[in-house]
């Protein structure tokens, strides 16, 4: 995190792969505790991944990540938890088929695609082609016919959107 | 979207430089306790008339008052910043000091004027008008403390908005003293303390909506 905040990109990549991991874990097992269904268990990852990203400021580089780290699963799965008690559910499973199987990465589609597409339309598309193609930076202004500042702060916003989106739904 | 795919597109999004975006959190939310503080000070001194003991320099009642509220400020103004961090340890202990300030100069006053004068003290002349007034002019200043902590993680936006409405309280009961007429400590305990707990518990309600993340 600490070359993160440097600008080291790779480093970056390295260290959420590793968190995600980790994390998918560490939420399974508290959704399991909070009557979540296994389904949401990547929406929270993902949601704590943009929690990660948009909030890293409010990590201090002199205190150990892994208290931080866990903070934000733990809000993220509570708010999660408090929201799904809101919304009528329908309590078909049994106990013993929530328990999630740790998957390496489950192919399900999670909430952000849904999301994607409430988007405004320049910030979708920005996201759509850095995260679903895998562009680099320029090839994504290239493609989209915009400058590559204009990218950076069109991912930026799109993907602050997409948290708050999560933040909102029901 | 893929788990994998989002975090492509976070790697992509960092600057390429050192980040500096939110760091300076602490030298913000002074900037907007100035700000907002600036107009509230604007506020008292146009519309209201200025405090008649002020001319005549700090007695127990403004000295103990503004000690209170300075240290309320500085108390709240820490927590608050702390809260901002999801791992933060939160010790609300610190926040018994303005409290305990407060208590000793009541008890001082009310050694030195006789028992029959108390309720003459605590009641004043205007007490709902100070309570509304202190309520009032401390909105500002907790709208823009919220603007400044909504970059921050807090696992308890409540607590958090709570501890922004302590803050706000605790500056505009600095700024009061310009204008409040009253000589009376017990008065201050009776009705100015109420006033920040409830721009404390709007705060808490505030940030329950606002300071979510």
């Amino acid at each position: 995190m600490r070359s993160a905040n440097r600008g080291d990109a790779d480093a970056y990549a390295r260290l959420l792969s590793d968190v995600a991991r980790v994390l998918r874990r560490v939420i399974a097992s508290d959704s399991v505790r909070l009557n979540l269904g296994s389904s949401d268990v990547e929406d929270v990852l993902q949601d704590a991944l943009l929690a990660i990203h948009l909030k890293r400021h409010t990590w201090d580089e002199a205190r150990p990540i892994v208290p931080w780290l866990r903070a934000i699963a733990h809000y993220k799965v509570l708010d999660h938890a408090r929201r799904s008690r809101r919304r009528v559910t329908v309590p078909v499973e049994s106990v013993a088929e929530i328990i999630p199987t740790p998957q390496p990465e489950p192919g399900l589609p999670a909430s952000t695609g849904r999301f994607l597409e409430m988007l405004p339309r320049r910030q979708r598309e920005v996201v759509e082609a850095l995260a679903l193609d895998g562009a680099s930076i320029r090839e994504a202004a290239q493609r989209l016919k915009m400058s590559e500042g204009a990218v950076r702060v069109a991912l930026h916003r799109g993907l602050a959107a997409l948290a708050a989106k999560f933040g909102g739904s029901e | 979207m893929k788990t994998d795919h989002l975090i492509h597109a976070l790697t992509k999004d960092l600057p390429d430089g050192p980040q500096t975006e939110g760091r300076l959190s602490a030298a913000r939310l002074v900037a907007a306790l100035l700000l907002s503080g600036l107009f509230v000070t604007a506020m008292i001194l146009f519309f209201l008339a200025p405090s008649p003991h002020l001319a005549h320099g700090p007695n127990l009642t403004t000295a103990v008052t503004l000690m209170a509220a300075l240290a309320l400020t500085i108390c709240a103004f820490r927590l608050s910043l702390l809260m901002q961090r999801p791992d933060a340890r939160i010790r609300l202990g610190i926040l018994a000091w303005p409290i305990l300030l407060l208590l000793v100069g009541v008890a001082i006053e009310l050694t030195l004027h006789p028992a029959s004068t108390w309720t003459g003290r605590l009641i004043g002349e205007n007490p709902l008008g100070c309570f509304l007034l202190v309520s009032g002019l401390s909105v500002p200043i907790l709208i823009a403390a919220l603007g400044v902590l909504r970059q921050g993680a807090p696992v308890e936006p409540g607590l958090q908005g709570a501890m922004a409405g302590l803050l706000s309280g605790g500056v505009t009961s600095m700024l009061y003293v310009l204008h409040c007429p009253e000589p009376s400590l017990l008065y201050i305990a009776a009705w100015h303390v109420p006033a920040v707990l409830v721009v404390s518990f709007i705060g808490a309600k505030l940030g329950g909506r606002w300071l979510r993340w």
